[in-house]
């Protein structure tokens, strides 16, 4: 699902929104985010609940957010970027594999692309994850990262390049 | 190919099992809170380190900056756990009341807490600093007053005075009158700025007034670019329904009496 298609699912839902909606609405996209961050998908599950649950617990000021799916997105990108966060196993697991359908493209292709972000620096891969996956605007992956807009587009450029070395056929993005 | 759909593809195959993760998460969740709940009842006792030792209104730019280093301190109590019993209000309440309202509507750390109560009115204030942005903790504070302080209805903006701008005043569907505005005096220097929210209650013979500031006594003329509450939270923080004169909810009295990190602006209360 998209960010956009995300967002507007929380909207619809949005005068009743409880915590399971957003959780149902938002999770596969919290969670495939948490992974290209992480790199690893049991930290990415321990992230992802980590975000929920500081969303639970602040849970009303999350759903009188304007936008409850962004907000989440940024309490995980908080978590992600701070060192302070715990490393802890998770309650349950959260993958369900069984109802995963068969994935598109080439498999070694998609593990050397997590192995390539999972090079960079935390904030870097965070900026290209934000600008590229969720296609957010310069300024908000900047206020989300806590970077100048400036200092965000340098990171971009320096970790696109990065990238580059290991797919040369990356375009560039309008 | 595009970095998006590079993206995309990496991670076309990660399912979460929805109802797990909402089942967990909810449960961690609700350890979040009751830790912070069983921290304020033991007194905030990572706040330790942050004594503050003047009154913010009267011994503005003393003290140590390095008391600006906000702390985690989980001093506020969940509105969701609020019993509906009152108590008489006391300073040390007052700033728990207001901590827990900030607390509602902003990410941040506490530090710094005053309060006064005396017959008729209290204040509270606190040093708020929030996780986003950047600059020195912003002080945050609250008078209730009796309503004749308010002035007479209507209550517009028309008696405002030439330094405050921006101002905004509404009714609400209870009768409250609520009053908005910035204030660029520089009390604390240069640059110093400061938001407020008046909500003017005939019923409960109330004018409450919350402010947020954009920097602090201690910052050392450090400001931040905006104030660290906007109008909105102030709002949200004015119309709380358990503000009054002279009452307030049994849990803000209970952890008021164990807060730290506490300095009494009046005489008869430590």
């Amino acid at each position: 699902m998209t960010d956009l298609l995300a967002d507007e699912a929380v909207a619809v839902v949005r005068r009743t929104l409880t915590f399971e909606e957003l959780v149902h609405t938002t999770g596969e996209r919290m969670l495939r985010t948490a992974v290209l961050l992480t790199g690893d998908r049991q930290a990415a599950e321990d992230l992802v609940q980590s975000a929920y649950a500081q969303a639970f617990a602040r849970w009303r000021l999350v759903s009188r957010a304007n936008n409850p799916a962004a907000y989440t997105r940024a309490i995980l990108t908080r978590l992600f970027l701070s060192d302070r966060r715990r490393k802890r196993v998770p309650e349950l697991p959260l993958l369900d594999g069984t109802d995963a359908s068969a994935p598109q493209g080439n498999p070694a292709l998609r593990v050397s692309l997590l192995e390539a972000l999972s090079t960079l620096p935390p904030r870097d891969r965070a900026v290209l994850v934000l600008r590229y996956f969720h296609d957010l605007p310069v300024a908000e992956v900047a206020a989300q990262t806590g970077l100048s807009e400036s200092a965000c587009r340098t990171r971009s450029s320096r970790a696109l390049a990065r990238l580059r070395t290991s797919f040369p056929d990356l375009a560039d993005e309008s | 190919m595009l970095l998006h759909d590079h993206l995309d593809d990496a991670v076309a195959d990660v399912f979460p099992d929805l109802p797990a993760l909402a089942e967990s998460s909810r449960r961690r969740g609700l350890a979040i809170r009751r830790r912070r709940q069983a921290l304020a009842t033991v007194g905030a006792t990572a706040a330790a380190a942050v004594l503050a030792v003047g009154v913010y209104t009267l011994a503005p730019g003393g003290g140590d900056p390095a008391r600006d280093v906000a702390t985690d301190a989980p001093v506020s109590v969940d509105a969701g756990s609020l019993s509906g019993q009152t108590a008489p209000i006391t300073g040390r309440s007052a700033a728990v009341a207001l901590a827990s309202a900030v607390d509602e509507v902003a990410d941040g750390s506490f530090s710094g807490f005053q309060g006064a109560a005396q017959e008729h009115e209290a204040f509270a204030a606190l040093r708020f600093l929030p996780e986003s942005g950047s600059g020195p903790a912003g002080v945050v504070m609250v008078n209730v007053q009796p309503l004749g302080m308010a002035g007479e209805a209507p209550y517009t903006c028309a008696e405002q005075g030439a330094s405050l701008t921006d101002c905004r005043a509404w009714e609400l569907a209870n009768g409250d009158t609520v009053r908005t505005y910035r204030d660029e005096d520089t009390e604390m220097g240069e640059g110093s700025e400061r938001v407020a929210v008046e909500v003017i209650s005939p019923d409960r013979r109330l004018r409450l007034v919350v402010g947020a500031m954009n920097t602090n006594p201690y910052a050392e003329g450090a400001m931040r670019a905006v104030p660290v509450l906007t109008t909105d939270q102030l709002v949200e923080i004015a119309t709380q329904p358990w503000w009054s004169r002279t009452e307030l909810p049994t849990e803000f009295v209970a952890a008021g009496r164990q807060l730290e990190d506490y300095t009494s602006a009046s005489a008869d209360e430590s």
